[in-house]
């Protein structure tokens, strides 16, 4: 289910928010019917060739998965990550990179969850793909422990194993 | 589910007094000594044919020693005997000797071969002096080999179906320095691990009776005449507690005639041979490129050049696997070891990196052969085990969810470790597991690229640092590039999804979480450990093209219908055959009929040849996910949940596994062409397929060659039989 706003709209809107609210990406109530959001992201994925400062927008859709009580599992939602619009830009060479990912991650409904998702970046050439390396998104998730909808998130760039 | 290595000896001695009243019914039901009923009658099942939730019986009742009242019996670790993970290399997959047909005695022939001979009285229901037929295919014209002049075959190729025995003649296909360093002169012994047992004979059943798994390497070109031999116990009980001596292969996803396909009714007796026949075809050789003038559509030739063959290029496919399909015992037959590996060269896929002849693709390979080279094109055969206390391999066929292990493999090996280079590999992983799910990544975080998915180049590559969701029989094929590495470090593949039963994966963690070790599941972490020993012997001339294999075009092939099915519990059946039909927990409900319960003699679908049609897949329910099988062609997803965008670009090719993830539906294109006869399509989940979650379908030729509706075929050691559909749903034709 998408919304009708544009994603840029939604992540100008977002970042207003945090703004205003001093939390990066915070998520009005407004927002809570939307089971798809954005969430801004920044930062730095360190290691060879060359450090690559990262930012962009990250979609996230949250669904709660149904349950049978008589098959006793907790309450659990799916989350959809999708990146597509994020860029970055080599910090010696000025190289502009590119990460464009899907994921899927099944997790326990809590009320705040840490989900980190890796990320493909790679440089934006032709064939940049065989050069692709990896980026880390750490997700500090918000939910609605009713309906399984996000309430919040914040989200930081990083390198894998730092 | 598994206890933790901490329990308390209370709890792993309730575990193993469960595991072992479980295992001496299930040795009972599966010799014959007691029958569903008998089972339900002793209040040992449900109604639905489920075991009951009793302490002492079931993993799943009150443990009687734990505090709090949810937390199950469980079961016992297998154990390991000291063993530590990444300390033997892994074996490559053992390669198939192909012959001339002419090695074949006796030869091979269109329809089955019904020379009699006296059979063992061992078997079931034989008196002693019957006779029955040497080859165990259905008699007949409707079982004939289709099209078995115009692709007679060129090579053969035969294995056994054995208990596990010694290898003497293994084969990986490439040089020690390639196999980790393993003897090629060395005998293989049946066993997981060097330091653990051997594997008793009883308990282990492979092809050829020897590890590692088997191997075939086919192109297009060159049909293929594929001999099994059974050569399992005549005597039904001698199965070491689980499994059935009769099988019937399923070559995982080949595009030839129904008689071929390892149809789940048209199992084999021991002492019987079957004769499979692989056009090795691309799909549309009827009526697309029908003059073989497309160099892309083609099979390479010993000399780096081209074999042009009919059919559509863009239905080039790669990396099969084949199975045993015996009707609700494959998830016994495969765990037991019956599963191998399937790879198909083609003009585009030849198997050879450097034939730079505007064609060849040039994937990850080798260069020394001109086509089929291995050294850096690798088979992986990813499951999970459980064996009991004496080391033998164990399974639990009340968990009808789907049976979980607790101890990972990659080749049958425990998990090994693995040379390798500095520089691209391609991997063709396969999910052999009963009935867990997975989803790899690297221990580092680096990317791996899709090239194939179900053994279907893609569109386009695809970059990941971590694989989706992987269901049961799933392929991936992907590229690493070890280049990014130095000589001496490691990097490991490593399980991110956690499962707690069989049903579907209960959470995905992160890489860092799943290299804690935190996680309650065994099976989480790291599996398979990549050792860089080297730099390239030779420059690694692979390439990974950013455009591989576009969809075939079927903008001018109408949509004949559509169909829907959904699977989900609670299965009815409304026959009673006593061969063909079968009472479970599952079902699939078709075109908004009740779910049924699987009967292989009752007929669910039949699309017309030579048509396309949609087919809806639909789970029921968000308790379970099912990665669904269509057996014989190539289908296109064009929708998830209703929606093109949420097919991923992993899934934007062509697909035979088609995970419905939990509450979800699939939409696929799919076409019925070039052959005929009775297919299937199931869970993949073996447990839930075994458990009644399977329909027959079949190609309706109306009228010819072949009569509609098909008789269903009984198997006997005497002979088989034919008896009329036992039912034939009012939406089938």
């Amino acid at each position: 289910m998408e919304t009708r706003r544009s994603l840029l709209a939604r992540g100008l809107f977002f970042l207003g928010v945090a703004k205003l609210g001093g939390l990066l990406g915070a998520i009005t109530a407004a927002a809570r019917a939307v089971p798809s959001v954005a969430i801004p992201f920044s930062g730095t994925v360190s290691g060879g060739p060359e450090s690559v400062r990262v930012s962009g927008l990250v979609r996230i859709t949250s669904t709660l998965v149904k349950t049978d009580a008589r098959f006793n599992h907790p309450r659990r939602v799916i989350l959809a990550f999708d990146l597509h619009d994020v860029s970055g830009r080599g910090l010696s060479s000025g190289t502009r990179y590119v990460a464009r990912s899907r994921d899927e991650v099944m997790r326990p409904l809590v009320a705040t969850d840490v989900v980190e998702i890796g990320f493909p970046l790679q440089p934006k050439v032709a064939r940049g793909f065989t050069a692709a390396r990896g980026g880390l998104a750490s997700f500090r998730l918000s939910f609605d422990v009713n309906t399984g909808a996000l309430t919040g998130g914040t989200a930081t760039v990083g390198t894998p194993g730092s | 589910m598994y206890l933790p290595w901490n329990a308390s000896r209370a709890r792993v001695r309730e575990a193993e007094n469960a595991r072992q009243n479980r295992a001496e019914i299930l040795q009972a039901w599966s010799q014959g000594r007691l029958s569903r009923r008998d089972l339900m009658k002793l209040g040992l099942f449900t109604a639905a044919g489920t075991l009951v939730l009793k302490n002492g019986l079931s993993p799943f009742a009150r443990s009687a020693y734990a505090d709090d009242s949810s937390i199950p019996t469980g079961l016992p670790r297998s154990p390991l005997f000291g063993v530590q993970p990444f300390t033997q290399p892994m074996p490559r997959f053992d390669v198939l000797p192909r012959t001339p047909v002419s090695a074949l005695s006796p030869a091979p022939t269109a329809q089955a071969n019904t020379t009699q001979q006296v059979l063992n009285p061992a078997l079931e229901g034989v008196r002693p002096g019957d006779t029955g037929p040497i080859e165990g295919r259905p008699p007949g014209p409707i079982w004939a080999h289709q099209e078995f002049t115009r692709f007679a075959p060129a090579i053969a190729i035969q294995a056994t179906q054995e208990g596990a025995k010694v290898n003497t003649v293994y084969n990986p296909g490439v040089a020690s320095a390639f196999n980790s360093g393993l003897d090629p002169t060395a005998q293989v012994r049946p066993t997981f691990h060097p330091s653990l047992p051997d594997q008793g004979p009883l308990a282990l059943w492979t092809f050829n009776g020897t590890l590692p798994p088997k191997l075939m390497q086919v192109r297009y070109g060159e049909p293929v005449l594929f001999r099994h031999r059974n050569q399992l116990p005549f005597n039904v009980t001698q199965n070491g507690g689980f499994g059935r001596h009769t099988i019937t292969i399923h070559e995982h996803n080949g595009h030839h005639g129904a008689e071929n396909d390892g149809f789940t009714g048209a199992y084999f007796f021991p002492g019987q041979f079957y004769d499979y026949h692989y056009p090795v075809v691309l799909a549309g050789w009827r009526i697309i490129n029908p003059t073989a003038s497309d160099p892309r559509a083609g099979g390479p030739d010993d000399n780096g050049g081209i074999i042009k063959v009919p059919g559509d290029w863009h239905e080039t496919m790669s990396s099969h696997w084949f199975h045993d399909h015996m009707f609700s015992f494959t998830s016994q037959n495969v765990y037991k070891g019956m599963a191998g590996m399937f790879n198909i060269y083609s003009a585009l896929d030849r198997g050879n990196e450097a034939l730079n002849d505007g064609v060849n693709l040039r994937l990850p390979s080798g260069t020394a052969k001109a086509w089929g080279n291995l050294e850096y094109d690798v088979n992986l055969m990813v499951a999970d085990k459980a064996w009991d206390r004496d080391g033998q391999l164990s399974f639990d066929i009340f968990q009808t969810d789907g049976f979980l292990g607790d101890v990972m493999t990659v080749n049958l090996a425990y998990k090994p470790f693995f040379e390798v280079e500095r520089r691209k590999y391609r991997f063709r992983i396969l999910n052999g597991a009963v009935a867990r799910f997975f989803k790899i990544s690297l221990s580092d975080g680096s990317p791996m690229i899709y090239i194939a998915n179900d053994g279907n180049l893609l569109p386009s590559p695809v970059v990941a640092t971590q694989l989706d969701q992987q269901g049961i029989g799933e392929r991936y094929d992907i590229v690493i590039d070890f280049s990014r590495y130095s000589v001496g470090q490691k990097v490991w593949m490593v399980n991110l999804l956690a499962h707690e039963d069989g049903t579907m994966p209960s959470g995905t963690l992160s890489l860092s979480e799943a290299l804690s070790g935190s996680s309650s599941d065994p099976c989480v972490g790291k599996f398979l450990e990549f050792r860089i020993v080297r730099d390239p012997v030779t420059p690694d001339v692979s390439q990974v093209p950013a455009v591989m294999i576009p969809n075939p075009d079927v903008s001018n092939v109408p949509v004949a219908r559509q169909r829907n099915f959904v699977f989900g519990d609670d299965g009815n059946q409304t026959t009673d055959d006593p061969v063909t039909s079968f009472r479970g927990p599952w079902g699939i409900g078709t075109n908004g009929g009740d779910k049924l319960d699987a009967d292989f003699g009752r007929i669910s679908a039949a699309p017309h040849q030579g048509t396309r049609e949609i087919w809806t897949i639909q789970n029921d329910g968000g308790d379970w996910d099912h990665p669904i099988h269509i057996h014989f062609e190539e289908g296109r997803i064009l929708a998830r949940n209703g929606s093109a965008s949420n097919v991923p670009a992993w899934e934007r090719g062509r697909k035979d596994v088609y995970r419905l993830r939990p509450d979800g539906s699939v939409t696929v294109s799919i076409q019925f062409r070039d052959f005929a006869g009775m297919f299937m399509e199931h869970c993949h989940n073996t447990t839930h397929e075994d458990n009644a979650m399977l329909l027959r379908w079949e190609i309706d030729d109306s009228g010819a060659p072949f009569l509609q509706p098909l008789p269903t075929p009984i198997p006997k050691p005497q002979g088989v039989t034919f008896e009329p559909p036992t039912d034939i749903l009012r939406s089938a034709f």
